[in-house]
């Protein structure tokens, strides 16, 4: 069986998840054209994003936002495209200067935004979502990024300092404790009539994604439908969850979802409640070619019995789904 | 026309009650007013065949709505024809008709005002015997209509319970979008539900929104380990205890309870921490009128809190939490607002009982403000456990004392821990600019966004080298 250890720098499930993204635009740029866009994200210190915004779509109002001192100057410094504006400012400044913010970028009609968390901050990152909501027009596109481990959630620890329960007169569950902490968390955006299961570690990016799915409804202007587009959840260490949503006119969804090409994408989510999870094996360059050589699109019959006691079936569905966006890793040296 | 010239018109028109009226209520609040007249039902049958011991079981309302229609259907009874035929459909309550005990509901508005504030057309059907029915139908063109009477017939068994069936069509517009549910108002609404009718809700009453049953949280505070196996407390030795009080104001019974909930930290509160901030929400005062919760976790001066010597709420509080219930056999004796959303602050019940409020909370405010820099306090809150509501009030009786001149009243004050006074520790507070702190973070090998445990590294190291 593969080793579960990833190694750091080699990380196909996120590489796969940011491949989807830039499909997903390609998938709405049948309604509008997303070249035409305005980009702005949380690029931290490397702007990777904004640089394959520019290059796989060809988008070039790209403003990325930075709170933190230290990382803006990083960014200044590191910034791989003079026509990237970076601003010092959190989503909440963001959201207040959101015409002005706009006009740096050159006024774009509709915009992409990409709030990309990484810490478990989850109850100020759906405040950010629900802020940012009522400023975003029909066609506008968000994808939110968000930690969803559930081992982050410390459990354990919160499990020894709670005091005992004694309306049942045993020790608070784990489960219990989890699903406080996180309602707790979540506050308002919480969803009502979730229960322990919906907690565990592989059910929590489901129960995120609803919660970012009523921050922005709870925030959306009148007219607007939020429209699910796809919800993923890798992991590469820390188990992350990406939900990305349109906003169209309300009646329209048919018409549009047809026009784009969603309803038959093997990505699309129709709901909030459905996330496709992303758990690639990582794998070495010889057994990548011998498993493409022979791995059919729905038949695993002809992969041979030694790599198949190295991949089970789980690990070849996997790569069966994502083989089209796993990466090529290659040593090189500067 | 004829002017009569020593009188002017006065005359309730529809648009009045369908247009106007409906103005002043959120939809959210009108649909609580259903709910709240089921709670009204389950109180007749209870009437009728009293048990004591889980008053709300076996009782249920199913609330579905769609962009379409609105239903809420339950067993609670049904409407009694009388009341059917000559009161439930006029607008506002006769005020000859005695009330009936125990409810929340005594101005015979709320069914009306929320029918017409959702929509245009409605039929309530009313199960009120095995065999006995009556549907009554608003007709979508009532309001162009001279007469005020709205149709009915009998009809037989409908439902197999008996209770009460409303269904309303021809949604407005705006409601509409809000029951497509398109700005989340299933959720809102849940959650509103199940915060006001939390303590009901508990009791076993059955609530459902669009097929999601609605949960609820118990009220629950710290007590001393050994509290509730009936182990005494000892008179002279300090222990985290709730502040208990109880006592009959002209016909109300008042229950308050109030304490911690959670342990409070030694640290000072960092208002920035998310954690903090979200855990803020369970503080406060939560009031409640025959089980009806009308006001919910409360930190404003309502409920005195930065009044008569009681400090302002500040996040350093978020582990207080307090409960007061008001019953009584007459709804109209409670202190609560017309629209049940909450306390009638001008109420001399609810004025006599806020000093009881301030004694309680002012001891755990002063618990906080005494501790709050004390890494110490650990050990005052080790031995405590959560106990809910119904278990303090068990337990409590042999520790209840008369209050001065209160004859009908009795209540609990706890002596909470005092900071111990040998070896005192004080707080050392300061900044450096966080590019020295990293210097120094790293010259002690600790992560530099741990600032406490790196002040803290230097002042062990400069004591050691003080005392060589």
């Amino acid at each position: 069986m593969r080793s579960k250890a990833h190694p750091f720098h080699l990380r196909p499930n996120k590489h796969i998840d940011r491949r989807l993204f830039v499909e997903s635009l390609q998938l709405l740029s049948h309604i509008h054209n997303v070249r035409e866009y305005g980009y702005i994200s949380l690029g931290g210190p490397f702007l990777e994003d904004a640089r394959i915004m520019y290059a796989d779509l060809g988008i070039s109002r790209l403003m990325s936002i930075e709170r933190s001192e230290n990382e803006y100057r990083r960014q200044t410094f590191n910034v791989p495209l003079p026509f990237i504006t970076c601003e010092k400012c959190d989503v909440n400044s963001l959201v207040a200067n959101f015409e002005s913010k706009l006009e740096l970028i050159k006024n774009p009609e509709h915009v992409i935004v990409w709030l990309d968390y990484q810490d478990t901050q989850r109850g100020t990152q759906l405040d950010d979502v629900r802020a940012l909501a009522p400023k975003l027009g029909a066609f506008d596109i968000v994808r939110v990024t968000m930690n969803a481990s559930q081992s982050d959630s410390k459990a354990t620890e919160v499990v020894e300092a709670t005091p005992t329960d004694a309306a049942t007169g045993d020790e608070a569950t784990a489960g219990s404790v989890v699903l406080d902490k996180i309602r707790t968390q979540l506050g308002p955006f919480f969803p009502e009539g979730a229960s322990e299961k919906d907690v565990v570690d592989r059910a929590l990016p489901a129960l995120l994604s609803r919660a970012i799915y009523s921050a922005f409804k709870e925030g959306i202007g009148e007219g607007l439908e939020v429209v699910s587009v796809t919800n993923l959840s890798y992991r590469d260490g820390q188990q992350m969850l990406t939900v990305t949503v349109t906003l169209w006119p309300g009646g329209d969804e048919a018409a549009l979802l047809l026009k784009a090409g969603l309803d038959t994408w093997p990505f699309y989510s129709p709901t909030a409640a459905d996330v496709h999870r992303i758990d690639v094996p990582t794998m070495t360059l010889r057994e990548r070619t011998e498993i493409d050589r022979l791995l059919e699109i729905e038949s695993m019959d002809r992969v041979p019995e030694d790599l198949r006691q190295i991949f089970d079936d789980s690990d070849l569905e996997q790569y069966q789904k994502y083989r089209r966006y796993y990466p090529t890793y290659a040593r090189v040296a500067v | 026309m004829a002017i009569n010239a020593s009188e002017v018109k006065v005359y309730p028109t529809k648009s009045f009650f369908t247009t106007n009226l409906t103005r002043d209520i959120e939809l959210q609040d009108a649909i609580l007013d259903l709910l709240d007249n089921c709670v009204d039902g389950i109180t007749r049958m209870q009437k009728r065949k009293p048990s004591s011991a889980d008053p709300y079981s076996h009782y249920w309302a199913h609330i579905t709505f769609d962009k379409s229609q609105f239903s809420i259907e339950d067993n609670c009874g049904g409407i009694p024809p009388g009341i059917a035929y000559e009161h439930a459909f006029v607008f506002g309550r006769d005020p000859e008709r005695a009330v009936d005990g125990g409810t929340v509901g005594v101005y015979g508005i709320g069914m009306k005002r929320a029918i017409f504030k959702m929509g245009c057309r409605a039929s309530v059907l009313s199960q009120h015997a095995k065999n006995e029915s009556l549907t009554v139908t608003i007709p979508e063109d009532w309001e162009r209509r001279d007469r005020w009477e709205f149709p009915c017939k009998a009809t037989g068994k409908v439902l197999n319970e008996l209770g009460t069936r409303i269904v309303v069509e021809k949604l407005h517009d705006n409601i509409a979008d809000e029951f497509s549910n398109r700005t989340n108002f299933q959720n809102r609404l849940s959650r509103a539900i199940k915060q006001y009718y939390g303590r009901i809700i508990a009791k076993g009453f059955g609530v459902t929104v669009n097929g999601v049953a609605i949960d609820h949280e118990d009220f629950r505070l710290l007590v001393p380990k050994g509290y509730l196996a009936g182990k005494r407390l000892p008179k002279t030795s300090e222990q985290i205890m709730p502040y208990i009080f109880d006592g009959d104001f002209g016909g109300v019974q008042v229950d308050l309870v109030c304490g911690f909930y959670q342990p409070i930290q030694g640290d000072e509160v960092d208002e920035f921490d998310e954690s903090v901030k979200r855990s803020a929400d369970n503080a406060g005062w939560t009031l409640s009128c025959n089980d009806r919760v009308v006001v919910y976790n409360d930190k404003s001066e309502l409920t005195g809190w930065g009044t008569s010597g009681v400090p302002r709420y500040h996040g350093q509080f978020r582990t207080f939490a307090g409960l007061v219930q008001f019953k009584s056999s007459d709804p109209s004796l409670l202190p609560m607002h017309t629209t049940k959303r909450g306390i009638d602050a001008n109420s001399q019940i609810f004025l006599q009982v806020r000093e009881y409020m301030r004694i309680g909370m002012g001891n755990f405010t002063s618990f906080t403000n005494r501790w709050k820099s004390d890494d110490r306090v650990v050990k005052a809150f080790a031995g405590t456990e959560l106990a809910t509501l119904d278990q303090i009030e068990e337990h409590a009786t042999p520790l209840l004392r008369k209050v001065r001149n209160r004859d009908s009243a009795r209540q609990y004050n706890p002596s909470l821990p005092q900071p111990p006074s040998e070896n005192p520790t004080r707080q050392i507070k300061f900044s450096r600019p966080q590019r020295q702190i990293r210097t120094v973070a790293k010259f002690f090998d600790i992560d530099p966004d741990e600032v406490s445990a790196v002040g803290e590294a230097a002042f062990e190291y400069a004591y050691d080298e003080a005392r060589k």
